[in-house]
């Protein structure tokens, strides 16, 4: 791809990002924590859980869990039909599906181009966020999805594997 | 074709460092686990030589050389006898037993290739 | 060529450890009054071929102690002394130190010298009582290192006298050593034994020289590194060692005496042997083959795959015949890592998923027309099924694996509580998960430490009540339909239900006005539970009790406790056979399937009307052949949209709960299935009322229910 020494490759490199919508806002996160990109299916329920977390699915054999970043953030109207689509996270040692609006593009920034969050105006809590990037005449919002869903908000995990994280 | 070596041994880690060093130096090898299968081996296959331990269940290493010495394909294969016992009374024992020599234990790999080669080449 | 012997460090840590654990095993049952020899030569090659072993693979400190292990174990077997008590714990205490010191080793740390010092001079006293103990320090250490080339002299001082007080300086001595070649310091105590390695001088001549002002040879040993016994050196050519006695040399030695101090010799004619000239040509090139240099590389690729550690699934040399027959065939087993049967079990789970997946799709279509695959999926399922029950053998050990450890602990205990105890073992051979066996291991020694502690009585109390002094403990397994069951069994004092009625009050713990029996017993598995008079410290504060059960209940399993008074008490652990399968009976609540254990579920019924009762703050209950049971809706326990919430529409299913029947209202019963246990942990975290996932026929996911757990939640839910 790019004939570049690491530290470049660091510095300089244009890193990939698969940006989705949530309502009127875009996001972008590293491409390499996604695992693939599927239809939202077959997801059975747990009982007792916030309503964000769907359920679990089975993802060839492994039992998944199933996140609606719509229903956690509140952004966007939570259907469910054949273009619901669900983000595939590979997140380490951890497997996570995410329901969002839609998966719009992959674009490639280079680091310089993600400028500081503000410390308001978002969503997310500005400590998942790494910063600002304009795609086009669009503003999209880089997050730490690894970060996020690895949290205590979320949920997504118990408390005493949380400290191992 | 190598020559082919019998090693006769209960432990799994000796056995496994004596056959790995010969094959390296090009012998056949073959593994028993105690005196009776180290018969039982023999009996079935034909070797140049034999190598065994003295201390072992079921078989010792002594009585395996006098149950080989009194087959007629074994009376002069070359048997040496690995032990951790090297006194008189076993050198005594090992040689009325029909032993061709000895080889204390613990020994390095180069030391075994050393002197199977001394025996057999 | 050089060999890396590292290659071969796990295997024969492996094989100690196992050679430790049947050494245990043979200690603990041998009868000191009446030791059979056969036992005490099984033991004595244990210990034997662990030397043997860590000698060669360069783990010295192990080589050290196993060879003072082995000199008392040899007047043992020879019968030259008669085993004591004092000797089988000494031993036992040396087996935990050597597998101390092989996790060490494994660890790439080790033992703290002083610990294996203490240990080697506590067997040689032991093996020689009339030696003073000073003179055991002096005892020469015959362990023998492997040399990396033969000038290597391994000089071994043992001072009468602080050798260093006076003028003499070891800076000095060090310094002096080094000037003759590679010096290298194998162990240093300060003053007494000290040892080191130097290689270099071909004679120990210059090395007694310096040593000559310094100390008398009495306090000096000096080998050739690779010589093994000292006493043995001394009969060669050069020189050294002590003890000369030539008469007792044999005569065949006169050949082998040359060779003899490398550490082999030939009893024949050397000129007989077949090699001899060739091989003497060859080393003069100093490095040769001897076979055609063309065939090595053949050879050497032979040898890389039997390279993998295949051996003999090692059982050890026990005391029974039939633990004997039950001996496998010697190199006609392997030892995979456990990663890999997970793995094959895993795949097979796949297979049977889709087989269902397959099968479910093909039901639709004509089975004339599509006969054939129809056959075919027949085969498959029995195919996939009878591939699934060979895999999961393969993770099934027998019991003894666990069982085997408590004849020590039941001898440590007694001998520090001052009761006599007998531990039968029944059934050792039954096979579980081994995931389960690991597990079972500390339930199961809290358990028999309770028995012994508050179970057993003292000889005293036992002889007044006239029982025999000595009393029993019974450890068993079996089979029983699809699960296994473990029961400890003692005929000691049996539970006090007043006392614990009275314990349960003192503490507030809530119980019904009458309870039964079994309710009470349950008391003890309450946090914080203990009837002891005195919190001894063998079976602590009462801690534990609630660990037990509730291990046991993390492995989907059931504490059963009976106990009479006066003779004796029984609790049975109650497991699945395998953590990976479940005998499972699927249902529907709404739109959603979950899985029931089948091995919990007493019965299903449809309840009338007049069978459903509701008491005031205890909800509702069902009323069954004259038990009253709690009625749990599934629905409102798991946050549910029913099809039915009239419980006379759909389905109760009385199931056996730790805290009792109890009876789940559901929408629907819908067929029996074994289904293959996934964790929801993996990804996700734990569910409350949920025991694990399952995938089903057509892909979707299926929840686990945890019974007991779902129970503790409706009385709570109740209460709430």
């Amino acid at each position: 791809m790019i004939d570049a020494t690491e530290d470049q490759a660091n510095q300089n490199v244009v890193q990939e990002y698969l940006t989705f919508t949530l309502g009127e806002e875009e996001y972008a996160i590293d491409i390499l924590k996604v695992q693939e990109i599927r239809g939202y299916d077959a997801v059975t329920r747990i009982a007792n859980t916030p309503d964000y977390i769907k359920g679990v699915i089975n993802m060839r054999g492994v039992i998944v869990p199933v996140v609606d970043m719509r229903l956690k953030f509140h952004l966007g109207n939570a259907t469910y039909d054949q273009f619901t689509v669900m983000i595939i996270l590979n997140l380490g040692q951890r497997i996570v599906g995410m329901v969002v609006d839609s998966v719009s593009d992959v674009i490639g920034l280079n680091p310089e181009e993600i400028r500081p969050a503000p410390d308001f105006g978002s969503t997310f809590d500005t400590q998942y966020l790494i910063g600002l990037a304009s795609v086009g005449d669009r503003m999209a919002i880089v997050v730490d999805i690894e970060k996020l869903m690895t949290s205590q908000e979320m949920g997504l995990i118990d408390k005493l594997s949380d400290t191992a994280l | 074709m190598g020559k082919s070596i019998l090693t006769v041994d209960d432990s799994a880690s000796i056995r496994q460092m004596v056959s790995f060093t010969l094959k390296g130096a090009g012998y056949d090898i073959t593994e028993a686990v105690d005196g009776k299968q180290g018969l039982d081996k023999a009996q079935a296959g034909r070797f140049d030589l034999i190598l065994t331990d003295q201390n072992m269940p079921n078989m010792d290493g002594l009585t395996l050389i006098k149950s080989l010495r009194a087959l007629p394909a074994y009376r002069s294969v070359p048997i040496l006898v690995l032990t951790t016992e090297a006194g008189d009374s076993m050198k005594a024992q090992g040689k009325a037993a029909g032993a061709t020599g000895w080889l204390v234990k613990p020994f390095d790999p180069q030391k075994l290739i050393e002197v199977v080669r001394k025996v057999i080449g | 060529m050089s060999i890396d012997l590292s290659q071969f460090h796990q295997v024969f840590i492996d094989e100690a450890h196992e050679h430790l654990g049947n050494m245990e095993q043979l200690l603990l049952a041998l009868d000191v009054e009446d030791a059979s020899l056969e036992d005490l030569n099984a033991i004595f090659r244990a210990a034997h071929s662990i030397k043997g072993g860590s000698g060669t693979f360069g783990f010295s400190d192990i080589a050290e102690l196993t060879h003072a292990l082995e000199t008392l174990l040899d007047k043992l077997r020879k019968q030259i002394l008669d085993p004591t008590d004092e000797m089988i714990s000494a031993f036992l205490e040396c087996c935990d130190l050597l597998n101390e010191m092989l996790e060490a080793h494994q660890g790439g740390a080790s033992v703290d010298d002083t610990t294996t010092e203490a240990m080697r001079s506590r067997l040689l006293k032991l093996a020689d009582p009339d030696l003073p103990s000073k003179a055991l320090a002096d005892e020469p250490n015959t362990l023998a290192i492997i040399p990396n080339d033969a000038s290597a002299w391994l000089i071994e001082l043992n001072p009468l006298t602080d050798l260093f007080a006076g003028s003499a300086s070891l800076e000095a001595l060090t310094a002096d050593l080094s000037a003759l070649g590679q010096l290298t310091l194998l162990s240093q105590k300060p003053g007494s034994c000290m040892s080191w390695q130097l290689k270099g001088p071909n004679t120990d001549a210059p090395i007694r020289d310096i040593f000559e002002y310094i100390c008398s040879d009495k306090e000096l040993t000096i080998n050739l590194a690779e010589t093994e016994n000292p006493s043995d050196s001394e009969e060669e050519d050069d020189g050294f060692g002590f003890f000369v006695d030539e008469s007792t040399l044999p005569a065949a030695q006169e050949k082998a005496q040359i060779e003899a101090d490398n550490g082999f010799g030939f009893f024949i004619d050397e000129s007989e042997l077949p090699a001899q000239q060739q091989a003497e040509r060859e080393q003069q090139q100093g490095f040769g083959f001897f076979v055609d240099e063309h065939e090595l590389p053949a050879a050497l690729n032979t040898s890389a795959p039997q390279n993998a550690p295949v051996e003999q699934v090692a059982k050890s040399p026990k005391v029974s015949s039939k633990q004997e027959s039950a001996k496998a065939p010697a190199e006609s087993s392997i030892r995979v890592g456990v990663e890999k049967v997970d793995q094959l079990i895993n795949l097979v789970g796949e297979l049977v998923i889709t087989r269902s997946m397959l099968a479910q799709s093909a039901s639709h279509l004509d089975p004339v027309e599509f006969e054939a695959i129809h056959e075919g999926l027949v085969n498959l399922e029995r195919n996939s099924r009878d591939l699934q029950e060979a895999v999961m053998s393969i993770r099934m050990l027998p019991i003894n694996f666990v069982f085997g450890r408590f004849p020590r602990v039941v001898r440590d205990l007694t001998q520090k509580m001052n009761k006599k105890v007998r531990l039968k073992l029944v059934g050792e051979e039954t096979e579980l998960d081994k995931g389960l066996i690991e597990k079972l291991a500390d339930p199961l020694t809290h358990l028999l430490r309770n028995s012994i502690d508050h179970g057993i009585e003292t000889p005293e109390v036992r002889t007044a009540a006239g029982k025999p002094e000595e009393g029993t403990i019974t450890l068993s397994a079996s089979h029983q339909g699809g699960s296994i069951l473990v029961q400890i069994t003692d005929d000691g004092a049996g539970l006090n239900r007043e006392k614990l009625l009275e314990k349960a009050r003192e503490k507030n713990i809530p119980l019904s006005d009458n309870p039964t029996d079994k309710e009470v017993w349950q008391l003890i598995f309450a946090p914080g539970f203990s009837t002891a008079k005195q919190v001894t410290d063998v079976s602590g504060r009462g801690v534990g009790m609630d660990v037990v059960q509730r291990n046991i209940a993390e492995m989907k399993g059931q504490v059963e406790i009976e106990s009479i008074s006066g003779e004796g008490t029984t609790i049975g652990l109650r497991l699945p056979l395998t953590l990976a399968i479940l005998d499972g009976m699927t249902l529907r609540v709404g739109n959603e399937i979950f899985i029931m254990p089948l091995t919990r579920i007493l019965e299903s019924l449809q309840p009338v009307h007049d069978q459903l009762k509701t008491v005031s703050g205890k909800g509702r209950v069902v009323q069954i052949r004259g038990e009253y049971l709690p009625l749990i809706a599934l629905y409102q326990i798991l946050n549910l949209e029913p099809e039915v919430t009239d419980p006379e529409k759909g389905i109760l299913v009385v199931v056996e709960s730790n805290s009792g029947k109890v009876a789940l209202f559901v929408d629907e019963l819908i067929a029996q299935q074994q289904v293959v246990i996934k964790s929801l942990e993996t990804h996700y975290r734990k569910v409350e009322g949920i025991s694990g996932a399952t995938i089903m026929g057509d892909g979707r996911v299926a929840l686990i229910l945890d019974i007991d757990k779902l129970a503790r939640m409706s009385i709570s839910h109740v209460s709430a």
